[in-house]
């Protein structure tokens, strides 16, 4: 199966494919997420309004953190197997990845600072996550900083893999260290700890989030595979 | 409508955020989609321009 889907022809025309449906999915729960979570859904009894940015905070997050774990695979697929569909897969997810790691600190800092009176602390949590987008910026300079991509790859592909130590630490850095960030609420032993009327826009912009990416992943390959087959036909004699 | 965009006090932060997230993936999103589409033109236009022999088709 993993042959299969590796071929980049046959594995972009199925994602292509997918491309309409996952527009669709993600404007849809994204605009009905985002109007219970900032017109229906109660404040919090302790947080107030300020709860409401929970609906891009937490999104954000897990894609930060999903993303990565996704980045490590491609690591390990080229690492390992050389493929270079992970190597375009890599190098699509990182600054989107990227994006969603910088949207988590920075809308984590407009949170803390009406709740905690801290833009920033050097918490666990808060500082593992800033390491965490190091980790992305570091693939994106790597990968992109020789005079031919290919060459950045396997440096890049590494980094990567390094960085996946930080994956649990960011997850369980609540659990760990005495953190002033709040301990999980959804992926929880016990279930998650949120009233469902806030729980379902939560639901609802996360599925909007990881659909969102997605789309921006596929789209991201779907260039870069375009590059590539572009400098192919450069190189090739008779090529311009 | 005023409360509601005063968001008891913390409207700053809370439209802050969104609007950090908005500018941030909707840049995210042009860029993505111009880069392939315009990616996928110069691709269209080299096969054009590039005579077919037996190896170069797909």
């Amino acid at each position: 199966m993993f042959d299969y889907f590796a071929n980049p022809s046959r594995f972009m025309r199925i994602a292509n494919q997918l491309l309409l449906p996952l527009v669709i999915l993600s404007l849809t729960t994204g605009a009905i997420g985002l109007y219970f979570g900032l017109f229906v859904a109660p404040a919090d009894y302790q947080q107030g309004d300020t709860v409401r940015i929970i609906y891009i905070h937490v999104p954000s997050a897990w894609l930060a953190l999903f993303g990565y774990v996704g980045l490590g695979l491609c690591g390990l697929f080229y690492v390992v197997w050389r493929h270079p569909l992970a190597d375009i897969a890599g190098r699509a997810i990182a600054p989107v990845g990227a994006v969603f790691a910088l949207l988590t600190l920075i809308t984590g800092a407009l949170w803390g600072k009406p709740m905690w009176g801290a833009w920033w602390v050097w918490d666990a949590r808060l500082t593992s996550m800033l390491i965490l987008f190091f980790f992305y910026l570091g693939f994106i300079a790597l990968a992109n900083g020789f005079d031919r991509a290919e060459r950045g790859s396997r440096p890049a592909a590494l980094l990567a893999l390094v960085g996946m130590i930080n994956v649990p630490i960011v997850k369980f850095s609540v659990d760990w260290w005495n953190t002033l960030h709040q301990p999980a609420s959804l992926l929880r032993s016990g279930g998650p700890a949120i009233d469902s009327s806030m729980l379902t826009p939560l639901v609802l912009t996360l599925i909007a989030a990881h659909t969102y990416f997605a789309i921006l992943v596929i789209l991201r390959m779907r260039a870069l595979l375009n590059e590539r087959r572009l400098a192919a036909l450069m190189l090739r004699p008779g090529g311009d | 409508m005023a409360e509601f965009f005063d968001m008891g006090g913390f409207g700053n932060y809370i439209w802050g955020s969104y609007g950090f997230a908005v500018i941030c993936l909707g840049w995210l999103n042009y860029a993505s989609w111009r880069k392939a589409k315009t990616t996928a033109e110069q691709l269209a236009m080299l096969q054009d321009a590039t005579p077919v022999s037996p190896k170069n088709t797909e």
